[in-house]
């Protein structure tokens, strides 16, 4: 596999991409570190698979630039690119086996029979599907096609990997373990990688750095975790998990910042400068609800029992709190007054 | 931008290629044919007098009122043979389905012109029928006569076309609608005329149109029958015997092309209004019941009445072929292979120019099919659309028109080398074929590239493969059941396509079978042999019609099974 130390960067300079008259990317600047894995994660139609394709190669840019390493392929025809990607439908050839699919790209380039397959079957082997060569495509199944998919665009050692909403076709356990070993390969290989998704909880896991794009401009990139507490807009703080939003005003109290709700103090860190009225994020999972002050006053509106644990809608003044408990705690019934506290973990302050 | 361009470059050059191909072949031949209708012979100047002469003279006024009643009795009587066999397929648990759908078929695989003589000699005045009949019974019935014969004949042929769509039709009818209608109030007849007949109409109409056109532009089956006062005969017989400077056969062409213009049109507009008919999900046709058994006999017994004249012409043309003289009696004297023999030993050419006319049109339907498809449905070539139109304008242009056109067009060129003018030499029939059945050939290629993916071009791009290579490689070879279905199909009916190829053929030894049978078919003492080479068409248009079929259950199972994926990886 590839050195590490060899990846190269992907960079996009002021990119837009017109379908007729419909701007579907206006104006992208992005660079995408050597040996990281970037996710680009937006509502569908936001143009996130657009980048993906103009990088693949599968679509010119409007105007703009894409460079790769240092190279500047904006021109460059798909299969004169090094990169290599994982359609969302896998797009495995059917009237091949799947040592043929995953050699193809060996193929292409002429390397003798010996080799190819010598190399497809370490290909599959590193997707846990050594000796399924002879097999055909519709003899696996979805799980086995999205490895095989991986392997095929693994086995050209390409500069960059695209990875386009891979696993939204795999139920949600076998999606974990996938998720997993993307990571996992990704990391051994240190092939920069970009990768599509609409789910924030998968962005968030396998990411080096989320880049969030919302009517093809991007609204925020940052690391996982830079997302989660300091979204930009309010827009970001709920792409990036449930989020209550309602306002809340920044102070310094002797040293230690805080953001007052409603009168309820809480703690919060890194909010240097942002004193004043504010947008705030309360996640669900950081609301707690209490017989017992402190807290913000309301009453339970409805509550649903999920497993888990439970959700439960307050009535707070004129809006509704969507808080969520551990199932271990005690139930409130419809119409009990509660004291809902905040956890400062789950406090975004937006902007 | 560039590579793009780069990418496109050969295709556009391809494009380029094939738009010549059509204009010369197709477009150029037809506006000769127009212009020269509004021609002064002599003059050259534009005028309407042709048209005049036309309408002026008995001989065509006649031909256009027999052309029309003849296709309208035609639609009628196909029609009535259509309708219960529709109806008890669709509406009842019936265990003769499978006898249906082959009633359907067999008409399909015999031209009618091949079978015309045959009936004849079996329904005819002094055929088999009419003989017992008067024997038994005292009188007899005038099948064959004048026009009626062609209207017998053109409807067993034609009526399947009118049995498929209406059934598909009647399919694609909603069961909620019946039930809704029926839980409204409403039932019985009033069920029928009201709900059920208006839903199924488009599909109705749809084949009615074709069996019209197809009637309205056929020249075999009433030459052979004797009847010369039609449109599509009298174009055939003007050029032929007055020459191609005749204007009258150039006035007949154009309303031919009037006429399937309309027809098609209208067949459009009906299949266009046919979508309302299956806007819900979970259709699956009406309630089907099962029969009482008096029911049972009744459409039995329509059945094999519907059956027995069906196959009348396969069953005239056999006898035919093995018998040694068939005249003023029920039966042939005696039976013999001395037809075939003399087929194999004298008449083998008309069979091997088949092959090879049928062969080469039938395998450049395909390569032009898959061309055209690929460019309109997966590059961004402006005016890629109009390759498709000009294509499916051949479906609009009979045959004897096209033919029409070519001997005026090319009568002039000489091919280098072969020293021959363009419309005689042996290849314009082969030209002539491509063109008549590119639109089948390439419905059948769109149809097949659509079902491959054009993700997985993409893939095989990512992947390093150039725009060639992955067309090549992949998309060709995932289209090949479709294609070959093409194949078949264009071969199957070019080999016994008649109307354009009698006005080319130059000479006796590029005539292909259906030539030969026709001019076998003339005389007498050739009906035998005529048959013998009729048989052998049968065979291979039935063999043709089978094959493909095999290959698209083949193709749609496979396609059942990756569906399943399909399914899986559905967004």
């Amino acid at each position: 596999m590839s050195n590490p130390s060899a990846s190269v960067g992907v960079r996009l300079e002021g990119v837009t991409k017109s379908f007729g008259d419909t701007a579907v990317l206006k104006g992208i600047d992005l660079a995408m570190a050597p040996g990281t894995l970037t996710t680009l994660l937006g509502p569908s139609g936001c143009g996130k698979t657009t980048i993906l394709r103009l990088v693949a190669g599968l679509e010119m840019p409007t105007t703009g630039r894409i460079l790769i390493g240092d190279e500047d392929v904006s021109l460059l025809s798909a299969s004169h690119r090094d990169v290599a990607m994982v359609f969302q439908s896998y797009a495995l050839f059917p009237h091949m086996t799947v040592g043929e699919n995953v050699s193809y790209g060996l193929k292409v380039q002429g390397v003798g029979k010996e080799e190819r397959h010598a190399r497809a079957e370490a290909a599959m082997a590193s997707v846990g599907l050594a000796g399924y060569g002879g097999r055909y495509i519709d003899q696996l199944s979805g799980g086995q096609q999205q490895r095989i998919a991986v392997a095929r665009a693994l086995i050209l050692e390409p500069k960059v990997m695209l990875f386009d909403e891979p696993l939204s076709n795999l139920d949600s356990k076998l999606r974990r373990q996938m998720r997993e070993d993307i990571r996992r390969l990704q990391q051994d290989t240190g092939i920069t990688s970009v990768y599509v998704t609409h789910d924030q909880e998968e962005a968030l896991s396998v990411s080096d750095e989320v880049v969030v794009i919302s009517e093809g401009a991007i609204a925020q990139k940052g690391t996982p975790k830079h997302l989660y507490r300091r979204p930009v807009s309010p827009f970001v703080a709920t792409f990036m998990g449930d989020a209550n939003i309602t306002t809340g005003r920044v102070r310094d109290l002797d040293g230690v910042m805080v953001v007052e709700i409603d009168g309820l103090r809480v703690p919060i860190e890194d909010a240097e400068g942002l004193a004043g009225e504010r947008q705030v994020a309360l996640r669900p999972e950081s609301l707690n609800l209490k017989d017992i002050g402190p807290g913000l006053r309301g009453t339970v509106r409805s509550h649903a029992y999920v497993g888990a644990a439970t959700e439960y809608w307050v009535q707070w003044g004129d809006h509704e709190l969507f808080a969520i408990m551990p199932a271990s705690t005690r139930e409130f019934p419809v119409g009990a007054q509660v004291y809902v506290d905040i956890d400062p973990v789950g406090v975004a302050v937006i902007g | 931008m560039l590579s793009l361009y780069r990418g496109y470059g050969r295709v556009a050059w391809v494009a380029l290629g094939l738009a010549a191909f059509l204009l010369v072949f197709l477009a150029l031949p037809i506006l000769k044919v127009v212009f020269v209708a509004f021609q002064d012979p002599h003059s050259g100047a534009l005028t309407l007098l042709n048209f005049a002469d036309f309408f002026g003279a008995a001989l065509f006024q006649a031909s256009f009122l027999n052309s029309l009643y003849v296709s309208g009795m035609s639609v009628l009587l196909a029609t009535l043979i259509a309708i219960p066999l529709a109806y008890y397929t669709t509406r009842f648990n019936f265990e003769g389905a499978v006898l249906i759908q082959t009633l359907g078929i067999i008409p399909l695989i015999m031209p009618p012109f091949v079978g015309a003589v045959a009936m004849v000699l079996l329904l005819g005045e002094n055929g088999s029928v009419n003989l017992l009949l008067d024997e038994h019974f005292g009188f007899t019935i005038p099948f064959m006569r004048g026009l009626n014969g062609v209207i017998l004949v053109e409807s067993i042929h034609y009526f399947p076309f009118i049995l498929i769509n209406l059934s598909a039709a009647l399919n694609n009818i909603d069961r909620a609608m019946e039930e809704s209608a029926q839980n409204l109030g409403c039932h019985g007849s009033r069920l029928f005329r009201r709900v059920v007949f208006p839903l199924a109409m488009p599909g109705y109409v749809a084949g009615a149109s074709l069996v019209f056109i197809k009637v309205f532009d056929d020249i075999g089956t009433p030459l052979l029958l004797n009847i010369n006062n039609m449109l599509a005969p009298q174009a055939y017989l003007r050029i032929s015997s007055i020459g191609i400077a005749d204007p009258m056969g150039y006035v007949i062409s154009v309303i031919l092309v009037v006429f399937s213009i309309f027809s098609l049109w209208v067949s459009l507009l009906a299949m266009r209004g046919k979508d309302y008919a299956t806007v819900q999900k979970g259709g699956g046709g009406l309630a089907r019941r099962d029969m009482r058994p008096w029911e049972k006999v009744v459409c039995y017994a329509i059945i094999i009445v519907i059956l027995l004249f069906v196959l009348s012409p396969h069953l005239g043309l056999t006898l035919l072929s093995f018998g040694t003289i068939w005249s003023f009696s029920v039966l042939p004297d005696a039976y013999t292979f001395d037809h075939y023999l003399t087929v194999f030993q004298s008449a083998f050419g008309y069979v091997t120019n088949t092959l090879l006319y049928a062969g080469i049109a039938a395998g450049a339907d395909v390569v032009i099919g898959t061309a055209i498809a690929y460019i309109v449905l997966r590059t961004g070539l402006a005016g890629r659309k109009w390759l498709d139109y000009i294509a499916m304008g051949a479906l609009a242009v009979p045959g004897v028109v096209l033919g029409i056109g070519y001997l005026r067009t090319f009568h002039d060129f000489q091919v280098p080398l072969v020293d021959k003018p363009l419309a005689s030499w042996w290849v314009i029939i082969v030209v002539a074929l491509t063109i008549r059945r590119l639109p089948y050939a390439l419905r059948a290629c769109m149809a097949a590239l659509q079902q491959v993916s054009e993700l997985l071009e993409e893939a095989a791009e990512n992947l390093g493969a150039t725009k060639a290579r992955s067309v090549r490689r992949i998309v060709v070879p995932l289209m090949s059941g479709g294609i070959l279905a093409g194949f078949i199909t264009s071969f199957a009916t070019a080999s016994v396509e008649l109307s354009a190829t009698i006005m080319l053929v130059s000479n006796e030894s590029d005539a292909p079978l259906a030539a030969g049978i026709y001019e076998f078919m003339q005389n007498a003492a050739g009906r035998g042999p005529g048959a013998a080479l009729g048989m052998i068409a049968v065979l291979i248009v039935g063999l043709g019609t089978y094959l493909s079929h095999v290959v698209i259950e083949r193709g749609k199972k496979s396609r059942e099974a990756t569906s399943i994926v399909g399914e899986e990886t559905a967004t």
